[in-house]
């Protein structure tokens, strides 16, 4: 059964993307091939870059663990960032810092173009305390006075849809992946943002307002990319 | 019936940036101080954050920031003889309301003004000779110089968190800076904030031409800072929503941001806001403020008693207080004589774009309210002024404050106005423009001035302010001169046309020029020529002191902010280590 879902999928997902490489031709953007980017993903290279797929799943919704994080709808731009900065050093992750660097280019342009144009199959929403949800709702959409910290959704967008290219979307990202990336900011273990910006926020916000605002953004629905003005 | 409240040790008048500047300073050496606010209470949370705060509708065309002129607005007129009429939309200049007032929706451009700035009567007499200024400009020193000034302009950018690179560190001209800026102690806290791209050609065309362009002061962070009141501001992320709105990201330094919270969390400070002071109290020799008279929200009277009384309402605000309170002697025009309402002065400013074609990406949107990059060679006193007829000067910086849908879309000379060539030609030219901004002195005359209007009143049945003012033929002069330098670098920064439109006569309420107007309470070292003495002080009653804009007896082409701020702690340390210990005139009249 879950052999027979997953090659559904795949196949709608190269529909999809044949669609997206006729869009992106004829809005003239770079030409990132979105189809050897799907084989990325699926099948990895002939040079040590394993299949994205593995941990990220092939329509980007990942395990669920929280562990990997959801690629699907996610700015290409951001995405293609992210692997340069693993690769440099830039951001560190003992799995992606090895994969990106020996990633081509183009690699990184085709396998970032695919994931920014799929859509996750949606999950059910976790189940959370009402009043953990009310501090999440409150510290994305209001912010905090007295921490002197802004609204998440000031950047990452109203529901959290991001502000393409550089801001990425949170709606739909697991709470878990948001709540160790913001204990990574915390900890100055990740640092690849313009300013310092995330380090300073995640600095001033307790693990309980970590996890409220992963909790809030995880119920919010992803922008469905096809949608989306990219 | 008007209630007489429990008298305070201070009152001020108007919490905006200035009034929460002495207010804090006051209450700190343990006097009870009330703060009076017209508006309302707003923070960064809950009332700024995305994305309602980016409503361009609601505050750049409703002015949903600004004084609200259905209760309080102001006449204008271009000259003595004609009748002033009330400013039904504010346009021109944009006097901001509610608590942290025109603090809120500033641009954080952070100028100091210089050494000249402060002597400039004796120094264009100097310079150029007393028939070379002329009769008609009524210029005047300020009684207080830069050098006595310098430790006050450290504090407030210290305050704020200035970024910008010195160009005059101690003496010493530093590369990356201004060369023509006067002397600081030590450099910015910040670093300068990312140049646009536009200013990145504005550098190079500027550099060829042998200017020296350097990267606006700003007061948007350019890192994340803890200020000097323990504060802590992120860094800005070049959104395009300064001026005209609040910063949602705590990055811009604003009341809110760098002294409000830790004013309210002094015992000794009590707000109270939707309280609109109608105005100071006299005792009955005319000597001394023996407090405030203000109305609430449901319109009930309060007198407020204190002992010192402070103003802090904006410049226009400023002078029509004084005025309304019998304070200073009006001013009058045919006579040259009295000093409430004189020298007012504004900002000369103009604009040029150059339009390129398509292959140049400007990116307007990706801007700060201060990420200009300028040159101030014909600014001040920094060029011969002898050819040219006229004193004063503008910055003229390449600069874009946005790229916002509304308001920006700038079109070449002999585009129609509406209709489908004019849509044809801002869909061409949004993204492929670049724009200078002229920002020039504004000098006074004798007929320039505010008073009360004789006709129009406000809600609480008082007269409204009265502004009579003409740009002054010197300043006309000057702008042409400064306008046709910022041509000749358009066209050298490669653009396919370049348009330059300068200020002229009749000056009008109806378009946007800048909220910088100064003068009307000036302050200066003879009381019969300025209200206040070099610490703001009135001449006139001795515990009035009226910290604004108000007190510049001229305006040079720097935005007025900083030098206000310096101002203010001046006049807070006069007040503390002077006026405390023996309260009466701190200068003899």
């Amino acid at each position: 059964m879950k052999l027979n879902r997953s090659i559904t999928i795949a196949a709608l997902s190269v529909v999809a993307a044949g669609l997206l490489l006729t869009r992106a031709f004829a809005a003239g953007s770079p030409k990132a091939d979105v189809q050897r980017g799907a084989g990325i993903v699926a099948n990895g290279t002939g040079y040590g870059v394993v299949a994205c797929a593995r941990c990220h799943a092939f329509d980007g919704a990942a395990d669920g663990s929280g562990a990997f994080p959801k690629l699907s709808g996610i700015p290409a731009y951001y995405l293609a960032k992210q692997l340069r900065d693993f690769a440099t050093g830039e951001r560190s992750d003992a799995i992606m810092s090895a994969i990106a660097r020996k990633m081509k280019p183009e690699d990184i342009a085709d396998v970032s173009e695919y994931y920014s144009g799929i859509r996750a199959t949606p999950t059910p929403p976790p189940v959370a305390e009402p009043d953990l949800l009310a501090l999440g709702t409150r510290l994305a959409t209001l912010g905090d006075q007295k921490k002197e910290v802004q609204a998440c959704e000031s950047c990452h967008g109203p529901g959290g849809r991001g502000e393409a290219p550089a801001i990425p979307p949170l709606a739909g990202q697991y709470a878990h992946y948001v709540a160790f990336q913001m204990r990574m900011w915390r900890e100055g273990y990740r640092k690849n943002d313009a300013n310092q910006q995330m380090a300073n926020i995640a600095k001033r916000l307790s693990p309980e307002d970590i996890q409220a605002v992963g909790l809030y953004f995880e119920r919010l629905s992803p922008t469905d990319p096809a949608k989306k003005s990219r | 019936m008007t209630q007489k409240l429990k008298p305070v040790d201070v009152v001020v008048v108007g919490v905006g940036f200035m009034g929460a500047i002495l207010a804090k300073e006051l209450a700190t050496e343990g006097l009870s101080v009330v703060g009076l606010e017209r508006g309302k209470q707003r923070w960064t949370v809950p009332e700024f954050h995305a994305p309602d705060i980016h409503d361009e509708l609601k505050y750049s065309i409703r002015k949903g920031m600004m004084q609200d002129v259905t209760r309080e607005a102001m006449t204008h007129r271009n000259s003595l003889t004609q009748e002033a009429l009330p400013i039904r939309q504010w346009a021109a200049f944009l006097p901001g309301t509610d608590l942290g007032g025109s603090g809120v929706h500033w641009n954080g451009q952070t100028f100091r003004f210089t050494e000249a700035d402060f002597v400039w009567r004796t120094r264009m007499h100097e310079r150029y000779g007393k028939d070379f200024v002329g009769r008609s400009l009524t210029i005047q020193d300020w009684g207080v110089t830069y050098d006595e000034l310098e430790p006050y302009f450290d504090k407030f950018e210290r305050l704020l968190g200035t970024g910008g690179k010195a160009g005059n560190l101690n003496g010493k001209i530093q590369p990356g800076g201004n060369p023509f800026e006067s002397w600081r102690s030590r450099e910015y806290p910040n670093p300068p904030m990312k140049e646009q791209y536009g200013g990145v050609l504005f550098r190079k065309a500027a550099t060829e031409m042998g200017y020296h362009p350097f990267v606006q002061p700003s007061s948007n962070m350019t890192r994340p800072y803890t200020n000097t009141e323990g504060l802590q501001l992120n860094a800005c992320n070049y959104c395009g929503f300064c001026e005209r709105y609040a910063c949602e990201h705590f990055a811009k330094a604003t009341p809110q941001t760098v002294i409000l919270p830790v004013l309210l969390s002094n015992p000794h400070f009590e707000l109270r806001t939707e309280a609109q002071v109608l105005r100071v109290n006299l005792d009955k020799n005319k000597k001394r403020a023996t407090g405030v008279t203000y109305a609430d929200a449901t319109g009930r009277e309060f007198e407020q008693p204190a002992d010192l009384v402070i103003v802090t309402t904006y410049a226009l605000n400023n002078a029509r207080m004084m005025l309304l309170s019998g304070i200073g002697k009006p001013y009058d025009p045919k006579i040259g004589e009295g000093v409430i309402g004189r020298n007012y002065a504004y900002q000369t400013t103009g604009d040029v774009y150059v339009f390129y074609d398509e292959s140049i990406n400007i990116n307007p949107f990706m801007a700060a309210g201060a990420s200009g990059t300028l040159i101030d060679d014909f600014n001040d006193d920094n060029f011969d002024h002898g050819p040219h007829g006229f004193i004063g000067g503008s910055y003229i910086m390449s600069a874009l404050t946005n790229g916002r849908p509304i308001e920006f879309h700038p079109t070449p000379p002999g585009t129609p106005e509406w209709g489908k060539e004019w849509k044809a030609a801002v869909r061409r030219h949004y993204n492929h423009t670049a724009h200078m901004l002229l920002h020039g002195s504004s000098m006074p005359t004798r007929t320039n001035y505010l008073d009360l209007d004789p006709t129009y009143k406000d809600a609480w049945g008082q007269p409204l302010l009265r502004m009579t003012f003409e740009l002054p033929d010197n300043d006309v002069k000057m702008t042409q001169f400064c306008m046709d330098r910022a041509v000749e670098i358009g066209r050298r920064m490669g653009g396919k046309t370049v348009a330059g439109y300068p200020r002229k006569p009749p000056f009008t309420t109806q378009k946007y020029q800048t909220t910088h107007n100064t003068g009307g309470v000036i302050m200066g070292s003879d009381p019969s020529t300025s209200a206040l003495n070099r610490y703001l002080q009135s001449w006139d009653a001795h515990n009035v002191f009226v910290v604004g804009a108000s007190a510049y007896p001229q305006n040079p082409g720097y935005n007025p902010t900083d030098t206000l701020g310096a101002l203010a702690y001046w006049s807070a340390d006069a007040i503390k280590k002077q006026y405390l210990k023996k309260p009466g005139p701190l200068v003899p009249a």
